[in-house]
């Protein structure tokens, strides 16, 4: 049957089912429980604080599916000095980043761009405002300042786990491990930067 | 996402309940076949690069601008990693039958999803 059959018969379109007969007994796929996707939830969980020194129970998490259904978890976790760690799994290893890494990296975003980005004009807020400038002064230890050394670092570091070609600069690396990594269902840099804010 | 993060510690938003329908969604059959499908592809993709990657870095040197000499090593190269493909094709197809007689993923199966049977 055509997808548009498919649908007129109530079914999902691009499934074929999991019910199989195998030696005269039935068996069938059991369906599992994921996530939604592509929707970000926030979770407090007192097993967050034991990842690591300074790490709270506050953390949102997305899982983004990608065109072919496989799917990456994002999770953004918060530290005690207000800034954010980006986690996700790769290869079965999970891995952390500093969020700011991240949005530098993605389209090279000035400070008043990441401030004003995340302010919203809600400029009567003292504690979101207290927290970013916490974000913002942190990132001031790395000492880099443009999109392109975020990411040349970012390949730097992740060039041995990525096992890309070798001759790639490590800025190429950097760039591939945002697009594959982080935010998968969006395509654009641009995208994947207003949606961390 | 960041401004979520930060309402959520000041307290103006609650956490969300990850058990609730709202949050979930279901894993589909056909979805599962191609996550497991794909991991598979990779592997192998990934075992026929690095088998060439350490060839070229024992120095199985290639002179690019010898055509013979290159395509001779390549095409012996493609027809290894062929048949090696192929038998690992059939092992993911006689892997596929295991699982749906038993019910049982192999153990190095289970990529991140808990609660398999």
């Amino acid at each position: 049957m055509s997808s548009a059959d498919l649908v007129r018969h109530h079914e999902e379109p691009e499934e074929f089912g999991g019910y199989f007969i195998i030696n005269g007994n039935e068996k069938l796929i059991r369906y599992l429980i994921l996530p939604r996707r592509n929707h970000v939830i926030s979770l407090i969980r007192p097993s967050f604080s034991n990842r690591g020194p300074s790490y709270t129970q506050y953390a949102v998490q997305i899982r983004c599916v990608r065109p072919d259904q496989t799917s990456v978890t994002n999770t953004l976790h918060y530290l005690q000095n207000g800034s954010a760690m980006l986690r996700f799994t790769w290869r079965k290893q999970e891995y952390v980043i500093p969020i700011m890494l991240v949005l530098k990296a993605l389209v090279g975003a000035s400070d008043r761009e990441i401030f004003e980005g995340i302010m919203m004009q809600e400029y009567e807020n003292t504690f979101l405002s207290d927290r970013v400038e916490l974000l913002l002064r942190s990132f001031k230890l790395y000492t880099m300042h443009t999109g392109e050394q975020c990411l040349e670092y970012l390949g730097d570091k992740f060039r041995v786990i990525l096992n890309l070609p070798e001759d790639w600069t490590n800025a190429a690396q950097g760039a591939w491990l945002i697009q594959k990594m982080i935010l998968v269902h969006l395509d654009s840099p641009r995208e994947k930067f207003r949606m961390l804010l | 996402m960041l401004r979520k993060l930060y309402a959520t510690v000041s307290g103006s938003c609650c956490a969300d309940n990850p058990d609730s329908p709202q949050h979930q969604e279901v894993l589909l059959p056909g979805s599962l076949y191609g996550m497991i499908i794909k991991e598979r592809m990779e592997e192998i993709l990934n075992n026929i690069r690095s088998n060439i990657a350490t060839d070229v870095r024992n120095g199985l040197a290639v002179d690019f601008n010898d055509s013979e000499q290159y395509g001779y090593i390549f095409f012996v190269h493609i027809l290894i990693t062929t048949f090696r493909a192929i038998f690992h094709e059939s092992l993911i197809e006689s892997q596929f039958r295991h699982w749906f007689k038993a019910g049982k993923l192999p153990r190095y199966w289970q990529f991140g999803l808990s609660n398999w049977s």
